[in-house]
């Protein structure tokens, strides 16, 4: 081991304190390998509540909302927001479904199943392996799958109401 | 239950090694003896003990005999056993009570007693915080309680729905007692919280990975993000109707500009994650002993995980379920519908991996096991009911009625009660020494099971049958009186259920069985040390190579040699300070060896603190308040009083140079740096709260601001946002000085940065008092005073920081070498500018450019 962790980040300023001043670099912020890590677990449901959100302000300030400058939002202009937003954050769903796929496959673990289980860990001993990846971009592609469930579910019957 | 040896769920427990400064290290870590030491006391045992404690005490005093009373009141039609008023302070106290002092402190209680055990850390990250926040929460139930003392006893509703909780209808200080007491407790929670995060994240056992970690930490470390992002739109709410109940301000008053749905937007922002908030830590409990009990490891670990991040997003897409009867448009219906369906997606996929473990495994049914077979049994139930719910033209039926009554006790006794109990009998031996009573559990078990489905399945009918919720009595014609008689008796099996439970808890406590290390042959890191555990849990930290580290390891401290030579150089060294470890977020390796803080009176005092300023506004002392501002303010720099780090910058570079690891005597630079992130967070999450309600109360006004108010004046203001801006920038050369060791430079900068915040807050004050509307006289401006409050107070806490970090800078505290706290300052500093900066474009430039 060395002073820099070995997930710390590649632009050598990592984790010294001796003769290279306070050890703030060993804040995992600048953890480019942890946070990645976050992105392709977190990735699905961020977009789907953002779609959330996105979908339900707009439909709030258009039937509800009475003040200044709140015309731009009235009808159909919530239907047209949800059903634009909805098909925009599915794809997002798909990509990052995508991307936490590929990198569960490129660690390996979606091959030879019956060895590694489902997730990438090593049942046969229980030992593990030291990459920490591939249950997480599994988790990743799970979420991504059900958030992109969520959107299309939450989106798509839009045109069939009104406010 | 026999181990034998070999690998595997029947593997015996493998050995922890004891060195010589085993002793040592346990004085080290004890808490002083005594009241005084009782009082100071920060260690996670007793923390998390009394949390416990307290809220099993607040549920006996307060949750349990009102549901008793109220179903003896329910029990025959007609009957006058209480009053009507009665009914309604019963109904309120027993939701409160439960919600708000009993489940969740349970749960911290279980996250602060349990974590530093089974991630293999010596403690938590941060201790005092523990302590503030058991204190806060138990002087904020007891100011809740106090209401009873007075005879004014909250009677709103566990949600206090405005106009009803208003000053207009509940002009007594019941609805204060209701908004104060729990607002302390809230901030415990949110303290408790902030500990966990950092808990689960940053101090585990080298090379327990996020992958690796146990399912419990999982559940907790989203339960506490939730509570974060719950919690903080429930204390601005708070103060909201607090400002109308106490300032006559305008919020709530639909007459003057204001909307009662805001008070429900907000309350269920909370309201709604709270129930997951509930439930995940108890489905932590159950993934954990469902693999001990049926000696097979957890089928669909990364899909459980998954589920529970799934959970911890989408429950905060769920809160106008609880609204679909106020008239909201029928496509925002249609979004909460949908989202209330999907959740049921992670909630089953949870289920279906329980149950796939257990079909797998050979199950023994001890009460631990007994208690997490009717927790899916009963949750199951509660489950499907809840997704009936979720669909609009059922709920347009069933709302406020039994139905809901029925649905939410299934959920929250199957899906949060019955695994508490599973996790006392689970992990009573490992802090007492005991083993509970087998015996006592399973007559425990079966008469609550028995009397939880006698009590709450008839709800359901009657319900169905029209039976509305919060009527005190009914009349005999409607055919209500057997199903309500057939609850009242469920209510009268589970009561002796639960003495039968204390019952055990005492004489096992006196006279149980000697448990020895890992009775239940369990697979997580607890189980290796002695019960009960050492203060310091661990002398030779243990080194995770799997999921299941006792079932799959001979020896805990084996693994990589480095990793063992740093865990043994951390038994030995240091001696004279509580040492514990950083580790990589996701690898689990080791990034820093820090000085855990030790006891202080000082969390306490800050907790009277905040006690006092609610206190004083329930009183009208306005005084008070400043008061209780100002011992928290004080408490707060004492407890963050610098100290001498206990050891050279030497000694540290030996142990970093021999181990490879760096070393912070003085205090943690990993752990303050992710406490001061979250304090931003929790900041911004309120300011995001603030601004929800501005621009609701915007959509629900024609004219804004109101006629006969001018948009306010853009030109001090505008001078003030620069001097805030200019202060940042002040800040952030002061921070480039100190590194490039220009001591100078870095106390002029921050001097600087100080005189430019202070200006800037002062002018923007000075333009605001001389505006020609009020606070009170329409929700413009309530809101607009209260947003410029927040950025006020926002600054202010900005400068009491910045003046600390000047008075310890002019001393030559700070080093090239030792300057974190001022990274820390300046971090905050940024983002109170983002805050100011945003504000003032709403509350400014908004009106002006609509």
């Amino acid at each position: 081991m060395t002073g820099t962790p070995p997930d710390g980040p590649a632009d050598g300023s990592g984790a010294t304190t001796s003769g290279s001043g306070t050890p703030v670099p060993v804040d995992v912020s600048r953890d480019r390998r942890a946070r990645i890590r976050w992105a392709v677990l977190l990735a699905g449901p961020v977009i789907g509540i953002s779609h959330f959100m996105v979908v339900y302000l707009v439909a709030e300030a258009g039937c509800t909302g009475s003040g200044p400058g709140l015309r731009l939002f009235g009808p159909p202009v919530p239907d047209i927001v949800t059903l634009a937003s909805t098909a925009v954050a599915a794809l997002a769903c798909v990509v990052s479904a995508t991307w936490a796929h590929r990198r569960w496959q490129s660690s390996g673990a979606g091959e030879g199943q019956g060895a590694r289980g489902d997730d990438g860990e090593r049942p046969a001993d229980g030992i593990g392996t030291p990459d920490a990846d591939a249950p997480i971009a599994f988790a990743g592609f799970l979420l991504a799958s059900v958030f992109l469930v969520m959107v299309l579910f939450v989106g798509v019957p839009a045109p069939l109401l009104t406010c | 239950m026999t181990v034998a040896g070999g690998t595997g769920p029947d593997a015996g427990t493998p050995t922890v090694r004891e060195p010589e400064t085993n002793e040592a290290l346990d004085r080290l870590w004890a808490d002083p003896p005594g009241l005084w030491g009782r009082l100071t006391a920060v260690q996670n045992d007793a923390i998390g003990t009394r949390l416990m404690l307290t809220g099993f005490f607040f549920v006996l005093l307060g949750g349990s005999v009102d549901s008793l009373v109220m179903r003896l009141q329910l029990a025959v039609p007609e009957n006058t056993l209480v009053s009507a008023e009665l009914y309604n302070e019963l109904f309120t106290n027993h939701g409160s009570v439960t919600m708000f002092l009993v489940i969740l402190p349970i749960f911290e209680g279980f996250a602060i007693l349990l974590l530093p055990l089974l991630l293999g850390t010596r403690e938590m990250p941060f201790p005092r915080l523990g302590a503030f926040s058991y204190w806060t929460f138990l002087g904020g139930g007891l100011v809740y309680y106090s209401a009873t003392l007075f005879q004014l006893v909250p009677n709103a509703g566990w949600f206090a729905y405005v106009p009803l909780s208003g000053p207009e209808f509940s002009p007594d200080l019941a609805i204060d007692f209701w908004v104060l007491g729990l607002g302390v407790a809230e901030v415990g929670a949110i303290a408790a919280g902030l500990e966990i995060i950092i808990g689960v994240l940053k101090m585990r056992a080298p090379g327990m990975t996020l992958t690796r970690m146990p399912l419990f930490a999982w559940a907790m470390l989203i339960t506490a993000f939730m509570i974060l992002f719950a919690f903080t739109p429930l204390i601005i709410g708070s103060l909201l109707l607090e400002l109308d109940r106490g300032f006559g301000t305008q919020f709530f008053n639909p007459g003057q500009g204001g909307s009662s749905l805001l008070w429900q937007h907000l309350f269920w922002i909370f309201g709604h994650p709270e129930v997951y908030i509930q439930f995940l830590p108890a489905a932590g409990i159950v993934s954990m002993i469902v693999p001990v009990f049926t000696r097979h490891r957890t089928v669909g670990y990364t899909w459980l995980v998954a589920a529970m991040v799934a959970i911890g997003f989408l429950s905060f897409a769920l809160w106008a379920h609880h609204m679909f009867a106020t008239g909201l448009p029928p496509i925002v219906l249609s979004f909460f519908a949908a989202a209330s369906m999907v959740i049921a997606i992670p909630a089953g996929v949870q289920v279906f991996a329980w149950v796939a473990t257990i079909w797998h495994g050979r199950p023994r049914w001890d009460t631990p096991f007994l208690f997490v077979v009717g927790f899916l049994l009963v949750f199951v139930v509660g489950g499907i009911t809840g997704v009936m719910v979720a669909a609009v033209p059922f709920d347009l039926q069933a709302h406020d009625s039994y139905f809901v009554v029925g649905h939410l006790h299934y959920v929250l006794i199957g899906g949060v009660a019955f695994p508490i109990f599973a996790g006392v009998y689970y992990w009573f031996p490992k802090f007492t020494g005991k083993l509970l009573d087998e015996r006592l559990g399973k007559l425990n078990f079966w008469l609550l099971f028995v009397g939880v489905n006698v009590a709450f399945f008839p709800m359901h009918i009657v319900g169905l049958m029209g039976m509305p919720r919060r009527i005190y009595t009914y009349d005999d014609s409607l055919g209500w009186g057997m199903y309500n008689l057939i609850s009242t008796i469920g209510v009268l099996i589970i009561v002796p259920g639960i003495g039968v439970f204390i019952w055990n808890v005492v004489r096992s406590y006196r006279k149980g069985e000697p448990a020895g290390p890992n009775p239940w042959g369990a697979d997580t890191l607890e189980w290796a040390v002695p019960s009960p555990p050492a203060e310091h849990g661990w002398s030779v930290l243990p080194i995770v190579r799997s999921r299941h580290p006792l079932w799959d390891q001979d020896v805990l401290d084996r693994g990589d040699e480095r990793l063992e030579h740093f865990v043994h150089g951390l038994s030995t060294w240091p001696l004279r300070w509580r040492a514990a470890v950083i580790v990589g977020t996701a690898d689990g390796q080791p990034q820093e060896v820090f000085r855990v803080a030790g006891p202080a009176i000082w969390p306490m005092c800050a907790a009277a603190g905040v006690v006092l300023i609610f206190v004083s506004e329930l009183a009208k002392l306005r005084w008070g308040i400043a008061v209780g501002a100002l011992i928290v303010v004080a408490a707060a720099i004492r407890w963050n009083w610098p100290e001498e780090p206990p050891m050279t910058v030497e000694e540290e570079d030996e142990f970093e140079r021999e181990h490879g690891v760096p070393v912070n005597g003085a205090g943690s630079v990993v752990v303050a740096s992710w406490g001061m992130g979250l304090a931003i967070l929790f900041v911004s999450i309120a300011f995001g709260a603030l601004l929800l309600s501005y621009f609701y109360l915007r959509l629900e006004n024609p004219v804004w601001p109101p006629a006969g108010i001018a948009e306010p004046a853009l030109t001090w203001a505008s001078v003030a946002a620069g001097l805030v801006v200019a202060s940042g920038v002040a800040a952030q050369v002061s921070l480039r000085r100190v590194r490039d060791a220009d001591q100078r430079g870095f106390v002029t900068g921050l001097a600087s940065a100080i005189g430019l915040l202070g200006a800037g807050a002062a002018l923007q004050l000075w333009d605001v008092a001389a505006l020609d509307f009020g606070g009170t006289d329409h929700a413009y401006g309530s809101i607009f005073y209260t947003l410029t409050g927040f950025l006020a107070v926002v600054a202010t806490g900005t400068l009491i920081m910045g003046a600390m970090a000047l008075y310890w800078a002019v001393k030559g505290h700070y080093t090239v070498r030792r300057h974190a706290t001022v990274a820390n300052i300046v971090r905050f500093w940024v983002a109170a500018i983002l805050i100011w900066v945003t504000g003032f474009g709403v509350l400014h430039l908004g009106p002006h450019l609509t």
